[in-house]
């Protein structure tokens, strides 16, 4: 159980977090989206303790997190993290040392399935297999919380699909807590359950994905029927062309009717709407 | 946790390769290189430094790149600061006290029978210099590892701070101590009193009890830089 | 006979189905749900017969697995599918019943307003409309 309350971190004049609050109770995957500096990983690296916030609690199950307590129940892989540059054999016994519960049938497994050469040194290795080395070593620590910031960055498709099997596939046999952030929406879309979404600095949306699938969607059609159909909804952004517009609604679904029509937003779609700002430039 | 820690002492000791290179090159080069020199080469008259000394290289250089090198791999690997803080000393202390019991193995076989066959002249040995053998064999080994031990304690805590304002500070207070207390007679006097202490003690406990009191203090000190240090 | 989608035998082929299988239109639960029916409704799946899994859902369709799990958990709540102990899901004793009552309650409820609703805009009297169902019936 991850707890964060009215967090605030300053980076000199910078906000980075702006009085975030946030619960994370139930396991599950987790996908934690953003654009490029809305403050994903100065989130990600606060509740790992990496670095300290400057008000607020971080607390992670039951214990104050700060940057010399930093939580045994989390293990955050960071992007582009350096390791000792030692044959990843020797690399995944090192970790096994420092993690107790470290699970190395599994990891042997794992490298195993992605073409990893464990008789390579870590500096040997593409940008895309040190992500991986990196983040099989977290799969496989045994914590209960694991925080991968853009772990997918620099694989390949064939790896990315691979990636998100064995994330599930880790998640199924041990109950565990993994949050991912990355840019590439579509794909985490079919293996998330939560969706956060950030937004300078602040928590814009924190829910089911299926909430998503059931409540986002778009109507299209002249101005003056789109306007009157989502009348009272939650108008989350707009486009608009000549006479016609297309606004994007979370909300309840309505039903379709005359002179509009409906159509699902898709995660990608729905996260532009929510943090594009187009609403804003039209106005 | 306890696992962690002694888990971690482990992975530094595997990977430190830099410290122990350095250690090597210094012990070959130069330790190694001098004894065959003073054997075959009478031109040296056959007065060589003590083969053991160069190993004291080995906890310096360890108590400079754990923190410098390692730090943040050892984080990247599930690591976390406190952790590493505790496991850092543990590091040092049986480096410390191997190359202290290695050093005086070597002084009392090795250069004593060298010496004795006539193959080199006398070593000039820092355990004779110290006059830690003195003492006796078993009190020096005592004598030499919380010597080293504070030299490490040292090292990695210097190490930590330098980046830091009060790493400014403590670099410049070193060299003004060094450069203002050596030549005014009364502060001088201080300083014959830390060296009396830390090494030259009559009393091997005093200088024992000391060294491991200061070192332990310096090493504690640490604790400030290491939880602000970047990963 | 038109093709089930959720009981098939080739694998592999997700993306090219999904194509077919999901569009934009509904949620993608929604739509999930309205396929087992389907299926349920043309006798691919009779009496007991076990359905599709959920990770078979999620692969086949190419959807989150909780969106799969989801649109399940509705069947059940519903009726329409219970849990067979250690086996998985399997399709209740009177779920076509079930299907057909709701379906038909959309139908009178909506589409057939709808329908009227159209013919009226366009200027079709009822009498028109009738001759043009009868037609349409006979065909």
């Amino acid at each position: 159980m991850i707890e964060l309350k009215n967090v605030t971190k300053e980076y000199g004049r910078t906000v980075a977090l702006n009085d975030f609050s946030i619960t994370i109770g139930q396991p599950g995957i987790y996908c934690l989206l953003g654009r490029n500096g809305a403050g994903k990983t100065t989130l990600l690296k606060t509740i790992a303790g990496h670095i300290a916030a400057t008000s607020g609690a971080v607390m992670v199950n039951g214990k104050a997190v700060d940057m010399l307590a930093m939580p045994d129940d989390v293990f955050f892989v960071e992007t582009g993290a350096a390791q000792f540059n030692i044959r990843l054999t020797d690399l995944f016994s090192a970790a096994a040392k420092i993690n107790p519960a470290f699970d190395m049938d599994f990891a042997r497994e794992m490298a195993r399935r992605f073409d990893l050469d464990m008789k390579k040194r870590f500096k040997q290795l593409s940008f895309g297999m040190k992500a991986m080395a990196s983040t099989l070593i977290a799969l496989s620590s045994g914590r209960e919380i694991l925080i991968l910031d853009e772990p997918v960055l620099g694989f390949d498709p064939v790896m990315r699909k691979v990636f998100y099997e064995l994330l599930q596939e880790s998640c199924a046999v041990k109950s565990r807590t993994v949050i991912v952030s990355t840019h590439i929406i579509d794909e985490i879309e079919k293996v998330a359950e939560q969706l956060m979404i950030i937004d300078k600095g602040q928590l814009k949306l924190y829910c089911d994905i299926n909430e998503v699938d059931e409540k986002a969607y778009s109507v299209i059609g002249s101005a003056e029927y789109v306007k009157a159909a989502t009348e009272g909804l939650n108008v989350i952004g707009e486009t608009s062309a000549g006479g016609f517009l297309s606004q994007y609604i979370y909300d309840k679904r309505i039903d379709a009717g005359e002179g509009y029509d409906l159509s699902s937003l898709n995660l990608q779609d729905f996260f532009i709407a929510i943090v594009g700002g187009e609403k804003e430039a039209l106005q | 946790m306890k696992e962690s820690v002694i888990g971690m002492a482990k992975v530094n000791w595997k990977n430190s390769k830099t410290a122990w290179l350095i250690t090597a090159v210094i012990f070959l080069s130069a330790g190694v290189a001098y004894y065959i020199m003073a054997i075959f080469i009478d031109y040296f008259l056959g007065d060589v430094i003590a083969l053991g000394n160069f190993l004291y290289a080995a906890p310096l250089f360890l108590a400079i790149f754990v923190p410098a090198q390692n730090f943040s791999k050892l984080m990247h690997l599930g690591g976390n600061r406190k952790n590493f803080f505790r496991s850092a000393l543990i590091t040092y202390v049986p480096v410390a006290a191997g190359a202290s019991l290695v050093s005086i193995l070597t002084h009392m076989i090795l250069d004593a029978l060298l010496t004795s066959a006539g193959m080199i002249g006398s070593s000039l040995d820092l355990l004779n210099g110290f006059g830690f053998m003195e003492h006796g064999s078993v009190v020096a080994f005592f004598q030499m590892t919380v010597f080293l031990l504070f030299v490490s304690c040292a090292a990695h805590t210097l190490t930590l701070i330098q980046g830091h304002w009060y790493g400014w500070v403590c670099d410049g207070l070193i060299i003004a101590v060094i450069c203002v207390f050596t030549p005014i007679e009364p502060l001088r006097g201080a300083l014959v009193w830390f060296w009396n202490m830390a090494i030259f003690h009559e009393y091997a406990i005093v200088q024992i009890v000391f060294c491991l009191v200061l070192a332990l203090a310096i090493y504690a000190a640490s604790l400030v830089p290491i939880k602000s240090k970047r990963i | 006979m038109r093709m089930s989608i959720t009981k098939q035998n080739r694998k592999d082929d997700g993306d090219e189905k999904r194509m077919k299988a999901l569009n934009n239109d509904k949620p993608v639960f929604v739509q999930i749900i309205e396929m087992i029916e389907d299926d349920i409704l043309s006798g691919t799946y009779g009496m007991d017969d076990l359905i599709i899994s959920t990770p078979q859902i999620s692969k086949l369709l190419s959807v989150n697995p909780t969106t799969a799990q989801h649109a399940i958990s509705i069947l059940t709540d519903r009726g329409i599918i219970y849990k067979k102990r250690g086996v998985g899901m399997a399709v209740s004793e009177n779920s076509r019943e079930m299907i057909l009552k709701e379906r038909k309650d959309v139908f009178f409820k909506r589409a057939v307003p709808d329908f009227i609703d159209g013919a009226k805009k366009i200027g079709i009297t009822g009498d028109e409309l009738l001759q043009v169902v009868k037609e349409n019936l006979n065909d």
